[in-house]
């Protein structure tokens, strides 16, 4: 488990989103929504949604007991002033010195940096989750080659496949998935990996 | 003339060529009858604008107008937009990360001409930018924000043209109106003087020049 009891998390669209269900009772952290809210709860059910309530990525949202609004600059302000812990965002590229691009396939799609660059460059932490291939291509590289969102931000990469630390030395394979072997995850990874005889296999948590 | 006007009075005072700061996290807190207004009952054109997002989808009128009436745009996210492709592969959209886009608005307002952030270095955001070493953390420049016109929403307005923006539809509201020379805001909901709680009062009513009653 990477979240700490107190810990101040953001979370980005796309797979990020479905942490809130898995979080084990009794940890207790905030959510940060950088459109201008702390103290994120879930989805609310149809007939009680405040149409002024919602996440960074559009949904709809609640406000639990203790959290509050504020506007962009106050918003931003707590994000580049590092009073966010921890960042869980997806990647379409990250490589082995940890940087990492999320905003345009060149000729392709351009889709913009939204909170991403201010969240990645002041969060204590960075978490990138993803799944670990595109649909079998790789997207974890010795080099990006698609235009960066950040250098050197990312601390952890999470995927299906492993739980990858970037190090100095490169990416460090703390944990493999229970279904998946050594040579599935080199041939689904671009980058070199560093692979201790002893990884440990991947807690999964319902 | 008090402040309380309709729609074709409101957006009036827009000339062509004005730079335009919309408000508005996706479609939340967006002026969407004013942005129609001036799609639909004016010629304006060569408009300038300064939004967090294009999107095809939720924000129509300022699709169509970044479409054919704009010189150019600066935002955050641009997806999915036909209008900033177009416009950022003509070298007309400037991308910029969301709190340095927040913070140059609110700097705009607040006169201080630029500033230094952290955020940028090694992407495109930092090409031409003045950078600094403070205690050992490098910083780039960033320049302030102004614009001609600020188009905003607010779910409660007095007619001295006070604003309560509530939960997350503050976003890039409360900072705007101080960063235009003119500033018009939607309510939602239209009181007398007074009858906004002072405490609770998110952009003060001396900083708005134009209030449209729209409803909720």
């Amino acid at each position: 488990m990477m979240f700490s009891d107190g810990d101040v998390v953001n979370l980005g669209i796309g797979l990020p989103t479905i942490i809130p269900n898995h979080i084990p009772p009794g940890l207790k952290i905030t959510l940060q929504g950088e459109n201008g809210v702390l103290g994120l709860g879930p989805a609310p059910p149809l007939h009680e949604i405040n149409k002024d309530v919602f996440d960074a990525g559009g949904g709809w949202a609640t406000l639990n007991p203790g959290g509050s609004f504020f506007d962009s600059a106050v918003s931003f302000g707590l994000i580049r002033g590092g009073h966010v812990d921890i960042t869980v965002l997806g990647a379409l590229q990250v490589d082995k010195e940890g940087n990492l691009a999320n905003w345009m396939v060149p000729g392709k799609l351009m889709a913009g940096y939204g909170g991403a660059m201010d969240l990645i460059t002041c969060a204590k932490k960075v978490i990138v989750a993803m799944e670990h291939t595109n649909k079998g291509d790789p997207k974890i590289f010795n080099k990006c080659s698609f235009p960066l969102t950040g250098a050197h931000c990312v601390d952890v990469i999470v995927t299906n496949m492993a739980f990858i630390e970037v190090t100095p030395e490169g990416l460090l394979v703390k944990e493999i998935a229970p279904n998946v072997t050594v040579d599935e995850l080199k041939n689904a990874t671009e980058a070199d990996l560093i692979i201790p005889d002893d990884v440990a296999v991947m807690t999964v948590y319902e | 003339m008090g402040k309380l006007m309709t729609l074709l009075e409101a957006v009036a005072p827009i000339k062509d060529g004005d730079t335009i700061l919309v408000g508005g996290f996706g479609p939340m807190g967006y002026p969407g009858r004013v942005m129609r207004t001036i799609l639909k009952q004016t010629e304006l054109k060569d408009l300038f604008f300064i939004a967090n997002a294009a999107n095809q989808n939720y924000l129509p009128a300022l699709e169509k107008m970044l479409m054919t009436r704009s010189r150019g745009m600066i935002a955050t996210f641009t997806r999915p937009s036909k209008a900033a492709e177009k416009l950022y592969n003509e070298g007309k959209l400037e991308l910029i990360p969301q709190g340095t886009f927040s913070e140059r608005i609110r700097a705009g307002g607040a006169g201080i001409p630029a500033f230094y952030t952290p955020v940028g270095f090694g992407t495109a955001v930092e090409e031409g930018k003045p950078t600094i070493e403070i205690d050992g953390v490098k910083y780039l420049m960033e320049k302030a924000i102004k614009a001609d016109v600020a188009l905003i929403k607010a779910a409660v307005v007095d007619l001295d043209g006070n604003c309560f923006m509530t939960g997350c539809t503050k976003n890039f509201g409360t900072l705007m109106p101080a960063a235009a020379k003119y500033t018009v805001v939607e309510a939602e909901k239209l009181v007398k003087p007074g009858k906004i709680d002072p405490e609770l009062v998110t952009v003060p009513g001396i900083l708005i020049d134009a209030i449209v009653k729209v409803g909720a």
